[in-house]
Order: C-alpha cells, then structure tokens, then sequence
C-alpha cells in the first residue's frame, strides 16, 4: 500500500483525536463504527476518520469510533467483517482500488461482491509525469520514443509490478497503440521516492498520483504529460487529459465504503442517505479542502456497476500483461 | 542570509513559541519512551493541535519540540529496557544498553542528549547555510548509489563479529536477511515466502522484529536469572558526568558524524536509520583495534556515534522537504501534509514566498535542541532511577510495553503471536552466544539493499552501473576501503612489528 | 552449551534448505512471463543468501569446537549460572504472553492487561496482592486513557459481550 504516500499521510494525520465526537440529537445514523483495514496513519485511516469527522460536526450521524485492523494487506479485516457479518451491522469498512486489484490476483480469497457496497467516496486521477529537462513535453513525444525503442524508456512508478501505478502507464501505452507488455516499469517504495527520481533524472517518466504531482508541477520542477480524468482536473488546469491528446483512457484511484454481508437495506439506504447529504455540508468541504480530495460519488448501484467496469478493465490488461 | 535569520529569530522568539517548544519537548520525550509510537505517530497525532493553533511558525515550532522530543524518548527506551521503538535508534542500543547494565544508564543517557544535541545543532546550521546546495547534490544520488551506501551500512555488522563470532554473525545477518524477503515489497508483483498464509503478506513488521529480538530476550533473561536484575554499582546509576578523557574520546566522533549524519539524512533514499548503522560502521572500522573490542559491549564511541548522526539526519530530511517539497521519510511526509493544511507549500517557492516560515523552521529546531537538553539534563537522574524499580513490578512492565509496541494502532493478535515466537527462538539464539544485532542490521539494509540494487540493475540492464556512474565506483570503492580497514592496519602494524 | 550451538545451527540448515528450495525450485516455476525479462528477478537475491546460508550453516556445524575467548561481556550469558535458571518462571510467563495476546480483543484491552500484569507479577513472586492490584490497575488505565482518549489510538476496551450490549 505504498502508492500516494504524501496523500495518504496529509489525510491520515489530521483526525487521530476526534473519535469521540459530540451526540447531536437529530442524527440520521445513531453511530458508525469505522473499520480502517490498515495502521494508523496510513490512506485508509485518513479517510475514514475524515470522512467520520465530516459526518458527525454536521449531525448526520451521533458518533464515530474507529478500529485500525492491519493485515494481510487488508485482508484480514475484510475477512472478519464477513465472518462476523451479524454482529457488525453498524461497522463501515473503507477500501479502495486495490482491493479489486488484489482480489484479482488472489492475495485474498474474498473480492467486493462478498460485501455490501455503500458508496465510493472520494478518488484521485493518475499522472504520467516526467522532468522539467526532460525531452518530452506531452504524451505523444514519450509514445513516439517508446514505440522507436520500448526499452529506452523507463517509466518509474510507486506501487509493485502490476500494481495500480504499473497499470495506468500499460493502459495509457495500449490506447496509443503501442505494446503494453514491454514497458520497463521501475517501481519506487512510494511517490515521494519516485518524485526524487523524476528530478534526479533516474528515470525518463513516472506514472503516479495526480494529487502528488501537482505541487511540484506548479512550481515548474516536473511536468505532467497525461491526466487520466475525461476532463482538466480544476486543481491544476495545466494538465492535459490523455482523452484530448486523442488517447482513450481513464483512470479512477476511488476510495469508498463498504458494510458486512447481507446488511439490511434499510440499514445501507441510511448509510448511502447520510454519505450523500454529506457533499452539501460545509464540514466536508473543509475536510476535503485540506485533503485535496476530490470528490467522486458513486452511490448504491451505480458504485457496483463502477467497480464491475473497473475490474473488467484492470482484469483484461492484467491478463494481456501476463499477471493473471 | 542575515535578514533571513533575523526573519527567523523574531518568529521563534515569542513567549507564546517558546512555550509552545518546552510543551512539544515534553510531550515528544513522554510519548516518545513507549515503543511502537515513534517520532512519526506522535507527530501525526498531534498535528490537528497543530493546526489548530492557526500560525503556521509555532505550528512548526511545536511540532519541531515533538520530533525532537520523540527521538530522544525513542533513545531512552533503547538504553535503558533495550527496546528501540524506530529503526533509527537501534543502534543506539548496541553500545547504550550494555552501559545500562553496567550500572552507567545515567551516563549513557547523558551521553546521548549531548550527542544528540550538537548533532541537532550542527544538523541546523548546515540547514540555515548549505540547503538549496544540497538539495542539488542529493539529487545527484540514484539507486545504484543508494546501493553502495547499503553495502557499507551492512559492514556494521563486523562489530559483532568478534572472534570465533564471525561466522555466526554472518548467520545471523543472513538469517535477517531471510526474514526480510517474507512478504511484499516495492519491487515485485507477489509476495514472496508466505507459505499461502495470509497474515504474512505483509511481512515481519520491523517493531515486532525490534522487540523480539531485543527488548523480549532481555526480558526473559531477568526472569531466568535473578542476579542478571541486580545492576552492578546501582549507586551510580543515576551519576551523569562525563570525565575529560571521556568527553576527548567522542569528541572527534560527533563532529564527524554531525557532518556525514546530516549527509545521509538530506538523501531522500537514505535517511536516519541508515545514518545512524553506517556512523557505527565507520566509528567502529576508524577506531583503534583496542577500542573496536568495545563496540557491542558498551563503547561510548559506539553510543555517541549513532545519537549523533541519526540527529543530524532528522534535520538533514529537511533540505529535501523544505527545497524540493519532496519527503525522504515516513516523519517529514506528515511534516509536508501540515505545512499544506496550514497553506504553506514546500518546494524551491518557499524560501521566496514564506522566507519567515523557512527561517522560522530552522531556527526551532535550534531553539528545540537546546530546550530539550536543558529540560532533560536534570531529569535523566530520576530517567535512570526507573531501573530500580523492584523487578517484581518492572519485568511485568517491561513486557507489557514490548507486546504493546507492535500492537498499538495495529490491533493484529497475529503480529503478537509471532512476536512472541521470535522472541522465544531469539532467546535460545542467545543461550548458544548467537548475536542478534546482525539480524536486525541484515533486516533493516537487506531490503532496502535489494529494492536499491534491483533498481540499478533493471535501469541499466545489468551491472552497467558500476563503470557508468563514477560516484557509484567511488562509493562502493570506499565501502571496500573501510571494510577492510581494520584488517590492512593490522597487517601493517604486523610488517612495522617485524622490521624493528 | 557447544551441543546446543550445534543443533541451532542445524534448525537454521534445514530452515535454509527449505528456503533454498523454495526459490530456486517453486519461485522458479512461478514466474510470471514478464518477470523473465527482468534482470534481477523476484528469486535471485533469495537463491544467493541462500546459498550462503547453507555453506556458512554446515561450516558452524563442522567446525571443531574451539574455546573461545573468555571475556567479561555483559551481554553472554553467565554459563555457570545456568543451572539455577528459573526455567519454570520464563515458560510460564512466555504462557501468560500468549493468554494475553488471544484475550486482548475478547475480554477486551483493560481487563485481560490488569490480569497479565497482575499474574506476572504474581509468577515473579509478589504477594503483596493489594499493592499489585492498584499498580495494575492504575498502570492499565492510564496508559489506556492516553492511548484512547488523548491519541484517539483505538482498541476495545470492554468484553465483547458487554460492549455489544453497549452498542
């Protein structure tokens, strides 16, 4: 779980002492106990207790408690929360892609459909970057050169071989035509690594978070050849969709909630109610503000058919790369 | 230059800043003493504060106190229970519990505030005069570069290798070694070594190896044998003076190693638990054959080296972090996220756009170095006295810290479990006189020696690297060098021995 | 203790050729496609440590026993003490550890530490029972009152069945 390190600490850090949060009379939601699949302070902390923060200051739900449960890379609390499924009616999971991806590959014997999907929260588009010295200035340059000689150029990432920073450079590279397989993927332990990287020249590319490279893009250190949004992301204006360079690919990093199997759907229709009158208050614009999250909800139905769309997508590049 | 530190003095120097610097020096060093809440958790846990003080500089100022705070807390807990809760003060531990046991903990401690003191220091003015030009050098470093320095981090070892140790401690170096590759990492698709059991996807997580290795052992031995719980001379434990001889010895070794501490610590790769394995290294390959028998078994070189350099290196990771806006470690990427909750963003701006905040930084680490050596030279007395607690009340304590260090924040009974089985086989390791530093040196470099070599390899398709990259030659040439060190001044001493 | 230095080394041989044949032999097989073309693969630092492994494991085995160098290092192990070990103490409270970690989430953090603390203690040798119940006590809840409420570091406090009822 290395990808988007600067993000995953920026959200993680801010809300480690507010699981006791003040009773508002008029809540929709009694209470919701969050289950964050990985230490404290990691991505999946940070949203929940940021998301649980919002919740509770506006009086939408009475009280948010939270329990770290690390493991297996996420696996051990999805498999408790569907062993012990009854008991936790009131038990909100947080996840993200990566749990398609790893349940693809068999790192857990569970996948999202053994869960009750409530909602995705919030997400982040990948970037292809590169350095500001860099010979390339938009994608076409860096597919031109790659399609001449695929083993001059090195795209760095942060997460594993076939992880999601991996894929998204396969992706980007199959829908400019060129073959996918012989990218020379280099993996960095997490962005901010791959960020030096880019600067140090280590590498010709990088395939990252877009949230983790704006920063740097603004101040004129990096550029970013590629977002995977299907429009210009209003964060950084600048950046070119791979969709107007005239290759169709997008990418979504969600993160979003999930509840135990066979949870009534009175219970989950409240859940989905609270999370979507959540948008519209002023507390989670102001978590999401300091985050720079942005906002992507995907309710309900509309969630399972997202994931469903993004499983057959990363399934079949895995598959043509020789993962699965 | 000068305006700069002006702009930073009258930043720090308010009666709310220092307040707010003696309070994060408190709470750092309290919180910072339990293992498994290391200098990064205890940051990210008081960052809403933080932030909700509003003013970006004592925001900093306080959280500074904290970092600071935390990292001689974590020391505390190596010297005195043997417990190093972040892989940066482990080797504080090799030299700094030894002493403990001889009845010198009040030494130790003191040693190491000094240590850790100048080397803050100094850390802070090579920050305040060489930041943006370092920032250009680090950037210099590439993977096969990173992997020289893992390579002469490794050569650590040798200071366990005592005679008739040597193959064991290569043992235990490979077995560390071993451990390390269960589990996922950056650089390939499936985890490795797992035997299909789920929990191990993740790996040994380095606080359980710590404790098991460590802190469990120890514990166990005070139970098995109860005069092993009666520190020598317990009258001096709480003595903190240093003599001149003493403070002759380590002097060259912290000046050194504030300047190469704060080297490594501005490598975003690098960092100051590599800082602080490769100051023992090459402390221990540069002292005289006399002094090299005494690291590992209580050097107060081998103690000052490490305290010193991993100092100067939680200040170097600014440079990156401060120039760059770039994160060379778990600590400063939570730094980068309350700087840009406070609307500050790092990077070659900020000297530009905020040069109060950028001066003001520097200056509170300063002024945190030397609150916390004030705050803590009087207290280290009543520190120390904590090992004469009645071991009937202290062991139960001992062992309830180490099991909570890898539990904390985790709430993994598995992590529990195989801690305690490590600590058990570690036990029994060291009944048969088996050294456990190895272990957790071959864990800690292993990884990062094979994530950095792979790297290179991949990049240049092959060992091209070597004669590619001039600095790569030059360091792994150097590593050599100091390995072998020891081994080419004996063999002259021998030769000088015959001609007279 | 020459005899137990060599069965350790023995233990680490056998742990060494089940590494070794793991990844030379079934990490061999499992490559995936795309790894084959990579330079440095998933198994090829695994196939040289392990190598070594096995080769400086059979050396610690063969060696003759040689007498080692005495010294006064405080972190060897006192052999002539060896026989007053207190054996039954260490294996009761390595027990207790266990107990411990497998009642943590059931009977919940506080009460399964106050009973951890309080039975080493007791194992140790304490009889003062009041004095120990209150360290415990009080030790327990502030280290969980620090955790929980001033760290917001969550872990379940109760038994499950009061906290169910609870919630």
């Amino acid at each position: 779980m290395f990808f988007n390190l600067r993000r995953f600490f920026l959200a993680s850090t801010l809300f480690f002492s507010l699981g006791i949060a003040s009773n508002v009379s008029a809540a929709e939601v009694d209470s919701i106990h969050f289950l964050i699949p990985g230490g404290a302070g990691g991505g999946w902390d940070g949203t929940a207790r940021g998301t649980g923060e919002a919740l509770t200051k506006a009086g939408l739900v009475g009280s948010a408690s939270y329990e770290n449960m690390s493991g297996g890379g996420g696996g051990k609390a999805i498999g408790y929360l569907i062993e012990n499924a009854s008991s936790n009616h009131g038990t909100l999971m947080v996840n993200s892609t990566p749990i398609v991806i790893r349940s693809l590959v068999g790192r857990f014997p569970h996948n999202f459909r053994d869960l009750t999907m409530i909602a995705g929260t919030i997400g982040d588009y990948a970037a292809i970057i590169a350095g500001k010295d860099s010979p390339y200035n938009n994608f076409a340059d860096l597919v031109a050169a790659y399609k001449a000689d695929p083993s001059s150029v090195s795209i760095g990432g942060g997460s594993v071989p076939g992880g999601m920073d991996h894929l998204v450079a396969a992706m980007a590279m199959e829908a400019a035509g060129a073959d996918p397989t012989k990218v020379k993927y280099i993996p960095f332990d997490a962005g901010g690594k791959l960020n030096a990287a880019i600067l140090a020249g280590e590498v010709s590319a990088g395939s990252t978070g877009f949230s983790e490279a704006v920063a740097l893009a603004k101040a004129g250190e990096m550029k970013i050849l590629a977002v995977t949004s299907s429009k210009r992301v209003p964060a950084f204006e600048d950046a070119p969709t791979l969709v107007e360079q005239g290759y169709d690919a997008t990418f979504v990093n969600w993160r979003g909630f999930f509840a135990a199997p066979g949870l009534p759907k009175d219970k989950a229709d409240a859940y989905r109610s609270v999370i979507a009158k959540m948008y519209d208050t002023s507390e989670w614009e102001e978590v999401r503000a300091r985050n720079g999250w942005v906002n992507i909800h995907n309710p309900g139905d509309e969630f399972v058919s997202f994931l469903e769309n993004q499983e057959d997508v990363i399934k079949s590049l895995m598959t043509k790369l020789g993962f699965l | 230059m000068l305006e700069g530190l002006y702009l930073g003095i009258t930043a720090a120097f308010t009666f709310f800043n220092l307040v707010m610097v003696i309070s994060g020096c408190i709470i750092g060093t309290v919180i910072g003493m339990l293992p498994g809440l290391g200098p990064m958790s205890i940051i990210a846990i008081m960052i809403p504060i933080a932030i909700s003080i509003g003013d970006p500089a004592s925001a900093l100022i306080l959280l500074a106190g904290v970092y600071y705070g935390a990292i001689f807390g974590g020391s505390t807990s190596s010297i005195l229970i043997n417990a190093p809760g972040v892989a940066g003060t482990v080797a504080t531990s090799f030299d700094g519990y030894p002493l403990a046991r001889a009845g010198k903990a009040g030494k130790a401690l003191t040693i190491a505030a000094i240590s850790s003191f100048i080397g803050g220091t100094f850390g802070a003015i090579l920050l305040f005069g060489f930041a943006p030009f370092l920032s250009k050098v680090a950037l210099s470093f590439h993977s096969s570069e990173y992997f020289a320095l893992m390579v002469l981090g490794l050569s650590a070892i040798a200071a366990f290798a005592g005679k008739g140790q040597v193959a064991k401690a290569l043992m235990m170096a490979i077995l560390g070694i071993m451990l390390a590759t269960v589990g996922e990492t950056a650089l390939f698709n499936a985890p490795r070594f797992t035997a299909g059991i789920m929990n191990f996807q993740s790996g040994v997580g380095f606080i359980t190896l710590a404790m098991a290795m460590f802190a469990l052992p120890e514990a166990i031995y005070l139970i098995l044998d109860p005069l092993r719980s009666k520190t020598k001379s317990g009258s001096k434990i709480n003595n903190l003076r240093i003599t001149l001889k003493e403070a002759k010895i380590i002097f060259p070794v912290i000046t050194r190693q504030s300047f190469q501490g704060f080297f490594i610590g501005v490598l975003p790769g690098a960092g100051a638990t590599i800082a602080s394995f490769l100051s023992y290294a090459v402390e221990r390959n540069l002292a005289s054959s006399e002094e090299q028998k005494e690291f590992g078994k209580g050097s107060i070189k081998g103690l000052a080296a490490p305290e010193t350099a991993n100092n100067a290196a939680c200040t170097g990771s600014f440079v990156p972090l401060l120039t760059l806006g770039i994160p060379g470690s778990g600590t400063t990427a939570i730094l980068l996220g309350a700087l840009i909750a406070l609307n500050v963003q790092p990077g070659p701006r900020l000297m530009v756009d905020n040069p109060e905040i950028f001066w003001g930084v520097i200056i509170s680490m300063y002024l945190g170095n030397i609150v916390l050596l004030i705050l803590n030279l009087p207290l280290i007395p009543y520190i120390a006295k904590l090992l004469t607690i009645p071991r009937n009340y202290l062991i139960p304590f001992i062992l309830f810290f180490t099991l909570m260090g890898s539990y904390i924040g985790q709430n993994n009974e598995t992590e529990l479990l195989l801690l305690i089985f490590l600590g058990f086989s570690a036990t029994i390791l060291k009944f048969a006189n088996y050294p456990l530093p190895p272990l957790l040196i071959g864990f800690i470099l292993g990884s990062m020696l094979e994530n950095n070599f792979a790297r290179a390899m991949n990049i240049y398709d092959g060992f091209g690297f070597i004669w590619e990259r001039p600095m790569t030659a030059i360091l792994l040439l150097l590593s050599v060098l100091l390995i072998f060190l020891p081994a080419i001044r004996s063999s002259l001493a021998l030769r000088r021995q015959k001609i007279h | 203790m020459l005899n137990l230095e060599k069965i350790i080394a023995l233990i680490i041989l056998i742990i060494c050729i089940v590494y070794a044949y793991t990844s030379f032999v079934i990490m061999q097989a499992n490559l995936l496609p795309f790894e084959l073309n990579m330079t440095v693969l998933p198994n090829s630092l695994p196939k040289v440590i392990s190598i070594f492994g096995i080769v400086i494991s059979l050396f610690l085995i063969l060696k003759k026993d040689e007498d080692i160098e005495k010294d006064e290092d405080q972190s060897k192990i006192e052999l002539n003490n060896v026989l007053n070990f207190y054996y039954g103490k260490a294996l009761s409270i390595i027990f207790l550890m266990i107990l411990y970690t497998l009642c943590l989430r059931p009977v919940g953090f506080i009460l399964s530490s106050i009973l951890f603390l309080f039975f080493s203690s007791f194992i140790l040798g304490e009889r003062k029972f009041i004095k120990l119940i209150i360290i415990c006590f009080i030790g327990t809840t502030i280290i969980w009152l620090l955790l929980e409420k001033v760290l917001g570091i969550y872990m379940r406090p109760f038994p499950y069945l009061i906290q169910t009822m609870v919630s």
